[in-house]
């Protein structure tokens, strides 16, 4: 036998098997739990393990997998015409990218070693499915790259029942949003907020009035057709000159709705429900127009599908598919008009009468889409349509006469042709607060960033740059449409756009980045659809967990982080939205992040591809340690991982805890927290606090209650979402009462104060030491509180609150 | 910067005649406005079909103004006294929110039927329910028929 026969035998036996190894050490560490408590300056780590045998068994079993993939796959390459010295060999080395996994168990194990920064074991605790699957990407990557007749891409005849059912597979996908937020609506009440009933009482209004005079149906209490009829809506409006009520929104998405709104209230099926068939027809639209587009100029039609799926599933598209805003129409409505210019040949008077209409409706949905009809405007000469009178005649003219009409509509609201900035919440156009917060903000805000949501945008920016590399001129223009939209809307000065994550000016941008998925799925390395498919692992997971918890959409009241075990996108992004107040630190955890991001992206435009697994183990290296110290920076740069700052995570940590087999060892890293500190959740009364309740003088985050003062609670609001379990609410009350009258009690309630779980009355006696207030819950619990009122009789003071979870042995 | 040609590689042809998908198109966008000309029918309509319901007995007064309201518009001025009555009476015993915009919707069908003390009764009830809106309100323009009558003040 020859020397590099034997080295090939070598080779053969020992990647697969130390694969083997860093596949089962990587899987049967999975299992703990890691509690993080106490102080910033005085961290502790608890893990908490299962029973010996349950790790021992699921590494042990992940070995025999990939002992079982490893032999498939030699098998696989066998088939595929490789000699079998050559076919074991390659298959041997594509295993070596595995000894990344390494990296994360020793990460953890190795604390000591990076100063205890719980960054990194955050990280790993909660982002190993992503190494898991960029390493096993890879090792298919390599193999797929060991037989190298094998890649190329098939081309064939277009499929018109592809159109079909893209179409209608948006559509489906689309309609399913609506039940799942239908479902929630009935079951938390309407889930309706900021601009959405009043473009539903326009509508109303169109559809039965054929007026945009809102005051009858204010008077009428009209809204009760789509809203809480509790709820007094007016439609944000103001006075006309000629004293009609009229809404300060635009009247485009109003008047394409009400057909479907007046449905609604023909059949009694409902308003709202129909109006919402509307956006679920143009969502499904613009992710067809963007299969057309990609496959345009991919010329492939696997490209466009990963296109239009982008478009489709993930956010902001997918949520906005469902809310009545105007976005959804104008992402419709630009891409559908940029497809057909891009594709009418000279002299297509009739496509483009299509685009001009198309291009003149935008600014009807609102006035920041007129920088997009120019941009449309510009598209359509830079296409060479000025040589041809009739194209520019078709296209013009629609375009002029809407700018008139425009004009005029708002000169007759405003006094001028163009609305002033104090119509707007803020009172401005510009963010005084500098433009770098919006243009940030937009990418990388904990509360509304882009890639937080949806991580897979960071690809398709990549991609639209392979797209201007391959295809100049179509590349610049879709950039232009896109860098376009996110300016505008991050040069706002509210430009997280409410409160809907992620911020909702980007829905118009999406169909133009989608195109960069199709363009970097075609001309980039396969690395690209390596990155792709982890970052669709993210961002589809934050779309289901933002329609498993639509609150998280409406309102702030769930943060993504708090699906997380640590938090994440808490406290390692900016939050502009959350905490305003700390400008400085956003700023440069946003920089950090744009760097990174920055980083991602050309690193995506390195070019060439071959069968090299120590190269790709490398990267893989590099990206994972890059990560990690990005991580640790944004550690130290913001409030840090230790400061705990989402009660969802704590509650998260609970829920673990309480479902973690028993019998296990539990390890103490550093610290000297006992575990049941771990389980308690401080609720600081100063947070929660209600007249006549102060800030005590001597110190701020206590309590006074005065004597004398009418009874009634003086602390609620919480709200928070607990899941089964035994609970015990505790608060240290005390006065210089001691006497047997009561002077307090101490209740817990859930759904907003409807339903009270458990109540005590106190006594002065009772409030020499902490109270206790136990109680179960059978069922999950929403809008939990803990409230404390006083009858006035005696002055209190509250000096701190917490709720404990009660495990079964205690 | 060059262009690239303007050609169309993505098109395809469905066989389909144009003139049969024009038709089916317009046959579509008819079906779809058709209850946009149903106009204020629709307010009508869709009153009756709460009342039928038995819809929301806190708010059960919204779709009888509803009711009241097409009615008035569809007779000219005249709503019949007996309904105006039903009107104050379960008006008086609302329990449902914000009832000023409520009463000023009633001071609005007097005045339209010609009883102006009624009119001017309901807008003093709109206004001890709740100030604000009624100075809101009471400057729109569907009030300047009346305005000198019920003492209601030129914006």
């Amino acid at each position: 036998m020859s020397a590099s026969a034997e080295q090939s035998r070598g080779s053969g036996q020992l990647a697969p098997l130390l694969a083997g190894f860093c596949w089962g050490l990587f899987a049967a560490t999975r299992w703990a739990v890691v509690l993080t408590g106490g102080q910033p300056d005085e961290t502790t780590v608890v893990w908490l393990w299962p029973p010996w045998w349950q790790p021992l068994l699921v590494g042990l079993g992940a070995w025999l997998l990939q002992y079982l993939t490893s032999n498939w796959q030699r098998r696989w390459l066998l088939r595929q015409g490789l000699e079998r010295a050559q076919a074991r060999r390659r298959a041997a080395r594509a295993w070596w990218p595995s000894l990344a996994l390494l990296l994360v168990p020793a990460l953890e194990f190795l604390a000591p070693l990076y100063a205890y920064n719980t960054a990194l074991l955050a990280l790993c605790r909660e982002a190993w499915p992503l190494a898991a699957a960029a390493v096993a990407g890879a090792v298919c990557l390599q193999t797929a790259l060991a037989a190298p007749e094998l890649l190329g891409g098939k081309r064939g005849e277009h499929k018109v029942w592809l159109s079909v059912l893209v179409f209608f597979l948006a559509l489906l996908v689309f309609a399913g949003v609506g039940l799942r937020l239908n479902q929630v609506t009935q079951e938390q009440g309407y889930l309706m907020a900021g601009d959405e009933p009043s473009y539903l009482l326009m509508t109303h209004s169109l559809a039965v009035d054929r007026d945009l005079d809102l005051s009858n149906n204010v008077l009428l209490r009209e809204s009760s057709f789509f809203t809480d009829p509790n709820r007094l809506e007016s439609g944000h409006g103001h006075w006309s000159p000629d004293r009609a009520w009229l809404s300060k929104h635009r009247p485009g998405l109003p008047l394409i709705m009400s057909p479907f709104y007046a449905w609604g209230l023909y059949s009694g099926m409902g308003a709202r429900k129909l109006s919402t068939v509307l956006v679920w027809l143009l969502g499904a639209w613009m992710v067809l127009e963007v299969f057309w587009l990609a496959r345009l100029y991919t010329r492939r039609e696997g490209p466009a599908l990963l296109a239009a799926a982008g478009a489709c599933l993930a956010l902001p598209g997918l949520i906005y598919s469902n809310l009545l805003f105007p976005e959804m129409a104008a992402a419709a409505f630009a891409v559908a008009a940029f497809r057909r210019l891009r594709q009418a040949p000279l002299g297509a008077w009739g496509a483009m009468l299509l685009a001009g209409l198309l291009t003149a409706y935008l600014a009807w949905f609102h006035e920041r889409f007129i920088v997009l009809s120019l941009l449309l405007l510009l598209y359509a000469l830079a296409r060479g349509h000025w040589k041809s009178l009739k194209d520019l005649l078709a296209f013009l003219t629609p375009c002029a006469v809407s700018a008139w009409l425009l004009g005029m509509y708002f000169n007759f609201l405003y006094g001028q042709p163009f609305p002033p900035a104090r119509i707007h919440a803020q009172g401005s156009y510009l963010n005084p607060r500098g433009a770098w917060e919006g243009l940030s903000g937009l990418w990388v805000d904990g509360g509304e960033g882009l890639l937080p949501f949806a991580a897979i945008w960071l690809a398709a920016v990549a991609g639209l740059l392979w797209l201007l590399r391959r295809r100049l001129a179509d590349g610049f223009w879709v950039l232009v449409m896109t860098g376009a939209t996110f300016v505008v809307a991050g040069l706002f000065t509210d430009w997280f756009g409410g409160i809907n994550p992620p911020s909702r000016y980007l829905v118009a941008a999406m169909p133009f980045l989608a195109v960069g998925l199709a363009a970097g799925a075609h001309w980039a390395p396969r690395r690209f659809m390596l990155t792709t498919l982890v970052l669709a692992l993210v961002s589809g997971a934050a779309a289901a967990f933002v329609l498993l918890n639509p609150p998280a959409v409406y309102g702030h009241k769930i943060v993504l982080g708090s699906g997380l075990q640590f938090p994440l996108i808490d406290n390692l992004l900016p939050a502009y939205i959350f905490h305003p107040e700390a400008a400085a630190a956003n700023a440069n955890l946003a920089l950090l992040w744009m760097w990174v991001a920055a980083l991602a992206v050309l690193a995506l435009q390195i070019d060439g591809e071959r069968f090299a697994p120590w190269s790709s183990l490398a990267i893989l290296l590099t990206v994972f340690l890059a990560v990690s110290a990005a991580a640790v920076i944004a550690d130290r740069i913001g409030p840090g991982m230790s400061a705990q700052a989402h009660t969802g995570t704590r509650l998260t940590l609970w829920q673990r805890v309480h479902s973690l087999p028993e019998g296990g060892p539990s390890w103490r890293a550093w610290g000297d927290l006992p575990k049941k500190d771990l389980l308690r959740l401080e609720l600081p009364p100063y947070k929660f606090a209600r007249p006549p309740a102060a800030p005590s003088r001597d110190n701020p985050s206590q309590l006074e209650i005065p004597q004398g003062v009418k009874p009634g609670l003086f602390l609620w609001g919480q709200y928070l979402r607990l899941p089964p379990g035994s609970y015990r609410a505790t608060a240290d009350l005390s006065s210089a009462y001691r006497g047997n009258e009561q002077v307090a009690w101490l209740e817990v309630s859930q759904d907003h104060g409807q339903k009270v779980l458990a109540k005590r009355t106190l006594s002065g006696e009772d409030i020499q030491s902490p109270v206790s207030l136990p109680f179960q819950l059978k069922r999950a619990a929403h809008n939990l509180e803990i409230r404390v009122g006083t009858t006035g009789k005696a002055a209190l003071r509250l000096g701190g609150m917490s709720l404990t979870r009660v495990m079964p042995k205690e | 910067m060059k262009l690239a040609p303007l050609d169309s590689p993505g098109h395809s042809h469905s066989g389909v005649p144009p003139a049969v998908v024009w038709v089916l198109a317009l046959l579509l966008l008819a079906v779809l406005v058709w209850p946009l000309y149903h106009g204020a029918d629709l307010r009508k309509r869709a009153a009756q079909q709460r009342l039928k319901q038995n819809w929301n007995q806190e708010h059960r007064l919204l779709p009888l103004l509803g009711l009241a309201h097409a009615q008035s518009l569809e007779s000219g001025e005249s709503l019949p006294r007996e309904d105006r009555d039903r009107l104050w009476r379960e008006l008086e015993n609302y329990r449902g929110s914000h009832p000023a915009p409520l009463w000023l919707e009633l001071a609005w069908l007097e005045a339209r039927a010609g009883d102006m003390d009624k009119a001017r009764l309901a807008l003093a009830r709109a206004k001890q329910a709740d100030p604000g809106q009624y100075a809101l309100w009471t400057r729109a323009r569907m009030w300047d028929p009346w305005r000198a009558s019920l003492g209601l003040t030129k914006p």
